[in-house]
C-alpha cells in the first residue's frame, strides 16, 4: 500500500507516539490501534488516534486527536503551542472546547511539534450543518448555546500570562484590521479598486472599541461541533487575538459564512436573534448593532484579501493547490458584491 | 482566434463533459473534489474565451468616462488593453484609498458593473437572473 508522506510519518513515528502517550497518562503502555487522517484546511494536519491505555488516566480505550502544522502557510496562524495556550485558556474559563491534554515540543517524534487533545464526536462541516438541520436538535437553541460560549470567550481579558506571545491590544481593533488588510493587498502587485472602496467606507465607519476582549476571530459555522444533542464544542482556534468582541460577532453573521441559506444570519443556521439572546443573557453585554454590521462588511473584506494573498502564496510555492488558485478567481468577486451591497452612496458619511 | 471548429471553448465544454460523466466516477473517491475543481477551472476558462476582449474593453471605456485623460495617453503610447486598465485601475484604487473618491455615485457604478461583469464569467449562478445574463 502506498502511503502519503503524512501517514509514512506517522506510520515512522507510532512507536515513539506511544511511548509519549504512556509517559504523559501515566498508564503502562499506549497502543495505537487506529489513526484516521481528519479532513480540514492545509494550514493544519489533524489524526484522530484510536488509543489503547494500560492504566493511568485513561485506562482503557480512548479515541484522541492529534494537531500539527499542516504544510501550507495560512495569513495567520498560531503554532501548536500558542493554539495550545490559547485552548488551555478558554478550557479552563468554562468554554465548551475538546479538552486539551498536552503539548509536545519535541520534534524528533513527528519532525514538528504537536498537541493532542480529547476526541469530540460531532459533525463540524459547515456546509453539512446548513444543508441538514436534523443535525444537533433545535436550531434556535444552537445558536443561543453558540452565542453563549461565544461570551465566555469574551469574558477573556488581558493580560493572561499564558497568553503573552499575542500581540498587544491594538487602540482601534477596526482601523488595525483595516491597515492589516491594505498591506496585504500592497504585497499582491494588483490593484483591487473594489475592496479599497470597501476599506475606505470601513475607515470611515470604524468603531471604537468600547473593550478589549481574547476574540477567536474565526468563529463560524464550520468551527464548532454538533452531535445529536446540540453544541459538542468550538474548534479552530489557530488566529484568536486581543480585539473587539463584536469581531467575532460580524464574523459568524456575515453573509458570506451563511453557507447559501442568507436569511439565516446566524452561520446559516438561524435568525441572530437567539444568537444575540444568548450572547446577551451570558455576557452581560448589549450587543452594538452598528458595529456588528461594520464587522460584517470587514469580514467580506478580510475573505478577499484572504483568498487573493492565498492564492499567492500557492502560486509562489513549489507547493502547486488548485482549490486556493479557484478560490482567489471566486471568492474576491463575490465578497465584492456584498460589500458593495452594503457600502451604497447613500450610506456613506462625511468625515 | 481560429476559424477550426470546435472553437477553445467548445473543446473546453468537450473535455469538462469527458471528465465529469465518464472519468470522475472511475477514480477513487479521494479524487472527485480535485476533478470537481478542474471541471469549475473549465467553465470559467471557457467562459472568459468565449467573453474575449469585450469585459475589459467595456471597463476600459468605463473608466475612459471618468479618467479622460488618462485614456488619451493610453492612445499615444501604444499601451496594451491590459497595461492601460492595470494603470487605470492602481490610480483609481490609490484615489479611493486617499479619500478622494468617498461615495462617488459613478464610481460605484463602476465598481458595480465591473464585478457583475466579472461573476458572470467566474459565477454566474451567484447573480441575480436578471444580471446574469
Amino acid at each position: 500500500m502506498i502511503l502519503t508522506p503524512s501517514e509514512q510519518r506517522l506510520a515512522d513515528a507510532k512507536a515513539e507516539l506511544e511511548r509519549v502517550l504512556a509517559q504523559r497518562s501515566g498508564a503502562r503502555l499506549a497502543r495505537i490501534t487506529q489513526a484516521v487522517p481528519l479532513t480540514g484546511d492545509a494550514t493544519q494536519e489533524t489524526w484522530q488516534l484510536k488509543t489503547e491505555f494500560e492504566g493511568g488516566d485513561f485506562a482503557g480505550v480512548e479515541a484522541l486527536v492529534l494537531h500539527s502544522d499542516g504544510a501550507a502557510k495560512g495569513t495567520k496562524h498560531h503554532g501548536p503551542s500558542q493554539e495550545f495556550a490559547v485552548l488551555t485558556t478558554v478550557w479552563r474559563a468554562g468554554v465548551r472546547v475538546p479538552e486539551p491534554l498536552w503539548f509536545c515540543d519535541d520534534s524528533t517524534i513527528l519532525g514538528k511539534p504537536f498537541y493532542m487533545t480529547r476526541w469530540v464526536d460531532g459533525v463540524a462541516s459547515g456546509q453539512q450543518l446548513v444543508a441538514n438541520s436534523r443535525i444537533g436538535g433545535g436550531r434556535e437553541l444552537l445558536a443561543e448555546s453558540l452565542g453563549e460560549e461565544l461570551a465566555k470567550i469574551h469574558g477573556i481579558t488581558p493580560p493572561q500570562a499564558e497568553l503573552a506571545f499575542l500581540e498587544p491590544p491594538p487602540p482601534s481593533p477596526a482601523l488595525h484590521m483595516i491597515r492589516t488588510c491594505r498591506v496585504q493587498l500592497d504585497m499582491l502587485g494588483r490593484p483591487q479598486p473594489g475592496l479599497e472602496w470597501g476599506l475606505r467606507w470601513c475607515e470611515l465607519h470604524a468603531p471604537a472599541a468600547r473593550e478589549i476582549v481574547l476574540v477567536h476571530q474565526d468563529f463560524r459555522s464550520g468551527h464548532y461541533l454538533v452531535d445529536e444533542h446540540g453544541l459538542a464544542g468550538v474548534i479552530g482556534w489557530g488566529t484568536s487575538e486581543w480585539g473587539d468582541p463584536m469581531t467575532d460577532l460580524g464574523w459568524f453573521c456575515a453573509k458570506c459564512w451563511r453557507y447559501g441559506r442568507p436569511q439565516l444570519d446566524a452561520g446559516g443556521i438561524a435568525p441572530r436573534t437567539p444568537f444575540y439572546r444568548g450572547y446577551e443573557r451570558a455576557s452581560g453585554r448589549k450587543i452594538d448593532a452598528a458595529a456588528v454590521a461594520f464587522w460584517e462588511v470587514m469580514a467580506h473584506l478580510r475573505r478577499a484579501v484572504t483568498a487573493l494573498s492565498a492564492s499567492s502564496a500557492s502560486t509562489d510555492s513549489d507547493q502547486h493547490s488548485l482549490e486556493p488558485v479557484l478560490s482567489s478567481r471566486l471568492c474576491p468577486p463575490e465578497m465584492e458584491l456584498e460589500i458593495l451591497h452594503c457600502t451604497v452612496p447613500r450610506n456613506w458619511t462625511a468625515p | 482566434m481560429t476559424q477550426d471548429q470546435p472553437d477553445g471553448p467548445a473543446l473546453l465544454r468537450h473535455a469538462r463533459t469527458t471528465l465529469r460523466n465518464e472519468i470522475r466516477d472511475a477514480l477513487p473517491v479521494a479524487l472527485h473534489h480535485q476533478i470537481d475543481l478542474i471541471v469549475r477551472v473549465m467553465e470559467i476558462a471557457a467562459r472568459e474565451s468565449e467573453a474575449g476582449e469585450h469585459v475589459c474593453h467595456a471597463e476600459l471605456r468605463k473608466l475612459g468616462e471618468i479618467y479622460d485623460d488618462k485614456t488619451e495617453a493610453s492612445e499615444q503610447t501604444a499601451e496594451t488593453l491590459e497595461e492601460a486598465l492595470l494603470r487605470l485601475n492602481w490610480w483609481l484604487a490609490a484615489e479611493l484609498r486617499g479619500g478622494k473618491r468617498d461615495g462617488d455615485e459613478d464610481i460605484y457604478d463602476l465598481l458595480c458593473k465591473t464585478v457583475i461583469a466579472r461573476l458572470r464569467i467566474a459565477n454566474p449562478d451567484i447573480l441575480p437572473k436578471e444580471s446574469s445574463s
